[in-house]
């Protein structure tokens, strides 16, 4: 293993380490970042899931968040320069609890 | 949810409420016996988990970024003003680290003398064989805990959330047994399609399941917990993850609201959207 000495250690590759990876990569020029995983690509939670995103929250900060990565979504093939895409499919209906009649004795 | 769509309306989700009708309209497969209503969004939806790690990984090496697989950090340490990692084949030396290991996050908070209240929240999936577009918008029940994704190749793939404990990746032997009912509750018009697979997966869940962003009692040491919404959050907390780390800019409000320090002072967050049993 290397000794040299790195800015940033990132301990996970999922979607969250790759991600904060890209963003201090882009944001600063030449700094030193490692990311580790214990397993293979995709192998944890992120490569793993129902894969689906949403707006529909009730609080100020989930909207938020999400808001901003689904507009990432929709230019991810070019911010990532990934021509093929990341097969995203906008159209989601929710049900919440309250929507659903008890049903009847 | 009438006051959800309030909130949403006013930062511009085109989010609309839709009465028994609508829903069965837009997917017949849907039981009306104790249907309501839905809320509908044409904004939200998925995407392949597996091309956006892709798509991020090649960006990120693009960028010079040493990403390696297959290493565990076994240990961590904090000596002379920066970390030392202990790694199988050596250390590796970081001024400053990031913790996304998700579920696992207290293992290695452990090694510095610290914990976080994470949990594992294992979930659980049906592939059915291809079939006739069945279910064409993405079904979200917050009441069977499902989701519902039809893809292009034609299978449907329920992903339902199962309360036990455990981070094995794995399906366990019941789980048909256990989702299925709730499936077909939902979905009666599923009923005759056939499973081709299950596969299990874990994903991380915090006391008031919102994640936790943020400095840590370590200086230099920061967490970055998705509470079950890692994928669908990962672009807007990598900006704001990065702005912290490296440039210390605590700004966005996000930060204030997920902070891990909120589990010490009592400041739980609380998403109607998730708090309505």
């Amino acid at each position: 293993m290397s000794s040299a000495k790195f800015d940033v250690l990132i301990i996970g590759a999922g979607a969250y380490g790759l991600s904060c990876a890209w963003w201090m990569a882009k944001r600063r020029t030449g700094a030193r970042i490692l990311v580790v995983d214990e397993g293979e690509f995709a192998s944890g939670a992120s490569g793993r899931n129902g894969a689906g995103f949403r707006m529909q929250w009730g609080l100020d900060l989930n909207i938020r968040l999400c808001q901003e990565s689904i507009r990432f979504f929709e230019t991810a093939a070019e911010q990532l320069d990934y021509p093929r895409g990341i097969e995203l499919k906008q159209d989601a209906i929710s049900f919440s609890p309250t929507a659903r009649r008890r049903s009847r004795p | 949810m009438r006051s959800s769509l309030e909130i949403q309306h006013r930062y511009g989700v085109p989010s609309e409420l839709l009465d028994a009708d609508d829903c069965v309209k837009m997917v017949p497969a849907l039981g009306r016996n104790r249907l309501a209503g839905g809320t509908f969004c044409g904004k939200d939806g998925t995407i392949s988990p597996f091309l956006l790690l892709d798509s991020l990984l090649k960006a990120c090496r693009r960028e010079k970024v040493d990403v390696r697989y297959g290493t565990r950090v076994e240990k961590l340490a904090r000596a002379n003003g920066s970390f030392c990692a202990t790694v199988k084949d050596g250390t590796i030396e970081a001024d400053k680290v990031l913790l996304c290991t998700d579920w696992a996050v207290p293992e290695l908070l452990a090694s510095l003398g610290f914990t976080l209240p994470v949990k594992s929240l294992p979930k659980e999936a049906i592939v059915t064989v291809p079939c006739a577009p069945k279910v064409r918008p993405v079904l979200i029940s917050l009441e069977h805990h499902i989701s519902v994704n039809q893809v292009a190749r034609g299978s449907i793939i329920f992903v339902v959330s199962r309360a036990r404990e455990g981070t094995e990746i794995v399906s366990t032997p019941d789980f048909l047994g256990f989702a299925a009912p709730k499936i077909i509750d939902l979905l009666p018009g599923v009923a005759d399609v056939q499973v081709l697979r299950t596969w299990g997966g874990v994903s991380s869940l915090t006391p008031d399941m919102q994640p936790i962003l943020g400095a840590s009692e370590v200086e230099g040491l920061y967490v970055a917990v998705s509470s079950f919404r890692g994928l669908m959050t990962s672009p807007a907390v990598g900006r704001i993850m990065s702005a912290l780390i490296l440039e210390n800019d605590t700004n966005d409000p996000v930060l204030t609201q997920l902070t891990p320090r909120r589990f010490q002072t009592g400041d739980l967050i609380v998403e109607p959207l998730l708090n309505q049993e």
